[in-house]
């Protein structure tokens, strides 16, 4: 919606500023998006006339045209290249020091050699139009010499426009913005109404014996009003009614199509006109649409009807879709002499419904659909014809036709004074509610302690109570209640998962992790680039049904390719090292119309690590399982191991391992596999991690902290390095080494893992710190020594280890 | 043979040498010349036998005065040797302090998650607990129950993406003010940070995902001024004590009366300037006293409860308060960006 300055003074005698409506309209609920001045920069524009054109003496393309700004006053010389320049035009000029719209300032130059004045200007030059102008803009013969331009081209206009939420369909026409401003903010001012008085002409027989309208479908269409105008001629609208609706964005047609526009601008009710000689018999009957019916519609496009739509026909077919938009056949035409105006109330919920089924959204349509004041439709009727009359040459038949089976009835909404001041926080006297309501033309009646509420007919959107508090709260002002704050009784937190989420997250930090958040909608080709649209979970897609494009397509099933994503895009930018996590929902289909699982997951990943811990040349897996030991400890899961895995094929093939925490998997750990790291412009070796947040929470749950006595007593250090074919997990003689070990170890420690010159091939040697330690006495060495024999034998037994060094 | 004499000229000397003093290594050698077992006092002592026997408790004394005399200058001398030794050691082992530390490696987090842990702590402090709800949704919960029936223009506030004919992508947070209405009787008192999804093209200030935070207060009494002061609270939280709040009229469906919250531009102050389209103001979130139809869908007694509800753009705020010019840098994790938190 799109609203002139100028034209709403026409409605309503306002003395605020420009400026100073646009910030009362957003205050009043009509929010101004863009305010724009017409005539921006055009102050320094004049009209002049070409007296005379020379050659210009050293360039083909260029003359020299001579112009002046008043009767018998100096001829300035400008340089143009425009084609279309010739003696005696009148022309927009700008002189020297004068500045274009741009900010263009003109100065005094040579051209080739010769001297140039000022500028002669094309419409784009001036703001008027976007696409670059073929040649200079050429004004009517009579404008008047050194006239402003921009007073002549009646630009001293501002056009609003404002984006109306759906419960200011009143606002939908200026009219309804005038009544608005007077009821807010100029109370003591006049609403000034359109004319509508026009002759009828008396040789003409009455409409009834011309037309007859017959309403089959009174629920879609309450009310249908006609009238019918002969002998108008039909071409172009006069200056002013296009003028209004340029500066509304409506592009001018026709005077009568023209007209209907401009009615639906100043009255927000869509008409329709038809020509009456193409609607047979002169009959028009609303009805639904049959199913499978067809209509041409003015687009030309031949749209499907079903039998939820209504239609407006002949005897013979439909001619126009109610409310939505006209047949071409019945089509106001060049040839057109006599016009039957429609001034309708269409039932907004067909109209919306059928306005999308048939993806053809108007002006008229977005009106019905908000809901118009059916109260006004013959008054606008009328306004039409007081028009055509006046602008078209034509006669107005005498009589309106009015078919009205169902009647307005005006709701009457109970309002308890007290409840509308509990609500808002005021303290409001009955008598300033009952003052506001009728500012804003509601009738108000006492009934005991209540108040009886009229709505008015053009105030389709309140329904009750609450629609009444915002309106007082609206006139009174928003900005005028005190604040307050509700007091609270209970207290705020967030629950145990919430808050270990949190803990989560702040451990990952601390081990080195950015947070980063991606899209949860996510393209198929992802999956298939990091060959998952095979592995079970993750190719259980959700698809978007409407997707805005294939790489939005589908809600993802695992962190993995966002995670990737970031990875890869900032090793792209050179980053030589990232370590990031991210927590979020993942999403799997289980079937169509069931609603999706989701699942909570934190997933990770990094790159760029240094330290080649045991030599494995694995250094992003190590520092990422460090990361996931530290945040495991710290949860107090110390029961967790990582299991080789054999599934996972994006995965490299001899580094992916199962996360098992108290003997439940958890997620997955390993190095991208090297080909899609390749492939997906990733760093050789780098690692990630997903598991699932919500089971890593069900077991730290039960955890809590419990203070154990500090043990006073000595430790005992033994070194242990232990030969072993190289197959053996390290982990696996770790665990055999403290099943042996029992209470008395305190901490054991790998610090060396060796193969070379001094092992035999095939084998590998490990070594181990251990701390002994007792908590009720002084250790004796015999007794460790006891142990850690103890424990030798179990691994040669077991493991046929050999003690390296001893 | 004047031991006497001797005692006096081994003090002299000593006294000399000792001045003359400059390592430890000379000080244990004088120990040594003058205390040890073949020292000038032990001598003293060894000559003892060749005096008269009346003389020798004088000598004695004598000879074990300048002992304990000479014992006395060592071990002051000592002192002054191993502070200036300590002294001269601390110096040589002077470093460069201004070579850099140790790199210590700790993540940052996401500017999404701290604006939203800045908010959900600012309204724990206000006795609100967090609530959560899924973010793919039902028409019920995300239009429905929220007084948006199926043909209301109001759908178009929203485009929407949907899954199938029973399911969609939440447009908003605001189904979790119904799933929270179901699961308890007032008083309610939630903020719910989340996901949610719109049918927009990606752009500098549009993401198809992007977050709220819904927050919704009902019990019996609850007004507008409750509102407005609640929402000045956080504004205050959030960007300090120089922003001014305004409020105006607008348009949600499960709201009534609904306000739009502008602050005063955090750049231009209310002068006017690009950020604000030269309006002096930010559109920061929507509110309003929950529709009765709302309440009653849910079974809350309209007339006896009442309550409100607001509405902000996570990522909006983030890039308001963080001075982020296009919401897609939020997405991109460029590292660059996070270690910028």
């Amino acid at each position: 919606m799109q609203i002139s300055y100028n034209w709403l003074k026409r409605y309503i005698d306002i003395d605020f500023s420009p400026e100073d409506l646009s910030e009362k309209l957003t205050m009043a609920g009509l929010e101004v998006e863009a305010l724009e001045y017409l005539a921006q920069g055009l102050d320094d524009i004049i009209i002049a006339q070409i007296s005379e054109i020379k050659e210009h003496p050293n360039a083909d393309k260029l003359q020299i045209c001579y112009v002046k700004t008043e009767a018998g006053g100096e001829e300035i010389p400008v340089v143009t290249g425009a084609p279309n320049v010739a003696k005696g035009l009148k022309v927009p000029f700008a002189g020297v020091g004068r500045t274009l719209p741009g900010g263009m300032k003109i100065e005094e130059v040579e051209l080739r050699g010769e001297l140039s004045q000022g500028m002669i200007c094309s419409k784009d030059e001036l703001g008027l139009q976007e696409e670059r102008a073929a040649g200079i803009m050429v004004l009517d013969s009579d404008a008047p010499l050194g006239f402003s331009f921009k007073k002549y081209m009646k630009l001293d206009d501002y056009i609003y426009k404002l984006d109306l939420t759906p419960n200011y369909a009143r606002c939908l026409g200026m009219l309804g913005v005038a009544r608005e401003i007077k009821s807010l903010y100029a109370p003591e001012k006049k609403l000034i109404k359109p004319p509508i008085s026009f002759t009828e002409d008396q040789s003409e027989a009455h409409i009834s014996e011309q037309v007859e309208i017959d309403i089959e479908a009174p629920e879609l269409c309450p009310r249908y009003t006609a009238r019918l105008v002969k002998d108008v001629e039909i071409k172009e609208s006069p200056e002013w009614i296009q003028r209004r609706l340029k500066a509304a964005g409506i592009r001018p047609i026709n005077n009568v199509v023209d007209i209907t526009n401009f009615v639906l601008m100043e009255y927000n009710q869509p008409l329709h006109s038809f020509d009456y000689n193409k609607i047979n018999d002169g009959k028009i009957i609303v009805r639904r649409a049959e199913k499978g019916e067809k209509i041409t519609t003015l687009d030309e496009e031949q749209r499907l009807l079903d039998d939820e739509m209504l239609v407006i026909a002949d005897p013979k077919e439909a001619i126009a879709v109610a409310g939505v938009m006209g047949g071409f056949e019945s089509e106001v035409t060049s040839q057109t002499t006599d016009v039957l105006i429609e001034s309708a109330y269409f039932n907004p919920v067909s109209v919306r419904k059928t306005a999308k089924k048939l993806a053809m959204h108007s002006d008229a349509s977005h009106r019905f659909e908000r809901g118009v004041d059916i109260e006004k439709a013959v008054e606008a009727n009328n306004r039409a014809c007081q028009l055509l009359e006046k602008c078209a040459g034509g006669r107005v038949v005498p009589g309106v036709i009015d078919e009205y089976p169902r009647q307005y009835e005006a709701a009457v909404i109970e309002l308890d004074c007290e409840r509308v001041n509990e609500l808002l926080g005021v303290d409001l006297q009955e008598s300033k509610i009952i003052e506001i309501l009728k500012r804003l033309q509601f009738s108000v009646e006492k009934k005991e302690a209540e108040l009886l509420v009229t709505v008015p007919s053009f105030r389709t959107d309140v329904s009750r109570g609450a629609d009444l508090v915002e309106e007082i709260a609206r006139v009174y002002g928003y900005n005028e209640i005190e604040s307050s704050r509700p007091v609270s009784k209970q207290r705020g937190q967030r629950t145990a998962k919430q808050n270990f989420e949190k803990r989560v997250k702040e451990l990952l930090n601390s081990g080195g992790l950015d947070e980063v958040i991606t899209y949860s909608l996510q393209a198929k080709k992802s999956y298939q680039d990091l060959n998952l649209t095979e592995v079970e979970g993750f190719n259980q897609f959700v698809e978007i049904k409407n997707p805005l494009s294939a790489a939005f397509g589908i809600l993802r099933t695992t962190l993995l390719p966002g995670l990737i994503d970031v990875l890869a895009s900032n090793a792209r930018r050179q980053g030589a090292e990232m370590a990031v996590f991210e927590t979020g929902t993942v999403f799997r289909n289980v079937g169509a119309n069931k609603r999706p699982i989701e699942l909570n997951k934190l997933g990770g990943g990094l790159f760029g690590a240094e330290n080649n811990l045991w030599q494995q040349d694995a250094p992003n897996f190590y520092q990422l399982k460090g990361v996931l030991e530290m945040l495991f400890e710290h949860l107090q899961l110390s029961d967790f191991h990582l299991e080789f895995a054999e599934a996972r094929p994006y995965l490299h093939p001899g580094r992916k391992a199962e996360l098992i925490i108290e003997g439940q998997k958890l997620g997955f750990i390993g190095e991208i596999h090297p080909q899609l790291a390749e492939k997906n412009d990733l760093p050789q070796g780098a690692a990630i991690f997903e598991m699932d947040l919500d089971k890593l929470f069900a077991l730290s749950k039960a955890k809590s902290y419990h203070y154990q006595q500090i043990t006073k007593y000595p430790v005992l250090d033994r070194d242990l390095a232990v030969v072993i074919k190289e197959e053996i997990a390290v982990g696996e003689i770790l665990q055999a080494i403290k099943n042996a070990a029992g209470e008395m170890l305190k901490e054991i420690k790998l610090f060396d893992i060796y193969q070379g010159d001094q092992i035999k091939s095939g084998y590998k040697s490990a070594a181990f710190e251990l701390k002994f330690q007792a908590e009720d006495r002084t250790l004796r060495d015999e007794e460790v020594n006891e142990r850690f024999n103890k424990i030798v034998d179990h691994l040669s037994e077991q493991y046929s280890a050999e003690i390296r060094g001893n | 043979m004047d031991l006497l004499k001797e005692l006096k000229k081994i003090e002299k000397e000593a006294e000399k040498e000792l001045k003359e003093l400059s390592s430890l290594d000379q000080l244990e050698e004088l120990r040594i010349k003058y205390l040890g077992k073949k020292g000038a006092i032990q001598s003293i002592f060894s000559q003892m036998g060749k005096i008269a026997a009346d003389k020798r408790p004088v000598v004695g004394k004598e000879a074990n005065q300048l002992k304990a005399k000479i014992e006395n200058w060592l071990n002051e001398e000592k002192e002054i040797l191993e502070a200036e030794a300590a002294e001269a050691r601390f110096k040589a082992e002077k470093i460069d302090v201004s070579l850099p530390g140790a790199e210590v490696k700790a993540g940052r987090q996401h500017p999404l998650s701290l604006i939203t842990k800045e908010l959900e702590d600012v309204f724990i402090g206000l006795g609100y607990t967090i609530a959560e709800g899924p973010e793919v949704e039902s028409e019920y919960y995300n239009f429905e129950a929220l007084n948006i029936p199926e043909h209301h223009p109001a759908r178009d506030l929203q485009d929407t993406l949907y899954i199938d004919d029973h399911y969609l992508l939440r447009t908003h947070t605001s189904p979790v003010q119904i799933r929270t209405m179901e699961a308890q009787e007032p008083p309610v008192r939630i903020i719910a940070p989340g996901r949610v999804y719109r049918s927009d093209e990606l752009d500098a200030s549009h993401s198809p995902i992007f977050h709220q935070a819904e927050g919704l207060v009902i019990d019996k009494g609850i007004s507008f001024s409750d509102l407005k002061g609640t929402i000045e609270l956080i504004i205050e939280a959030l960007f300090g004590e120089d922003r001014d709040v305004r409020f105006r009229p607008s348009y949600f469906p499960f709201t009534e009366p609904s306000a739009e919250v502008d602050v005063s531009c955090i750049v231009c102050g209310g002068e006017g300037c690009q950020l604000c389209s030269r309006t002096g103001w930010l559109e920061i979130m929507g509110a309003g006293m929950v529709h009765p139809n709302v309440l009653e869908i849910s079974g809350y007694d309209s007339n006896y409860y009442s309550g409100y509800a607001f509405g902000v753009g996570l990522d909006r705020l983030a890039l308001l308060k963080y001075g982020i010019d296009d919401i897609r840098v939020l997405y991109e994790n460029d590292k660059r960006f996070l270690h910028q938190f």
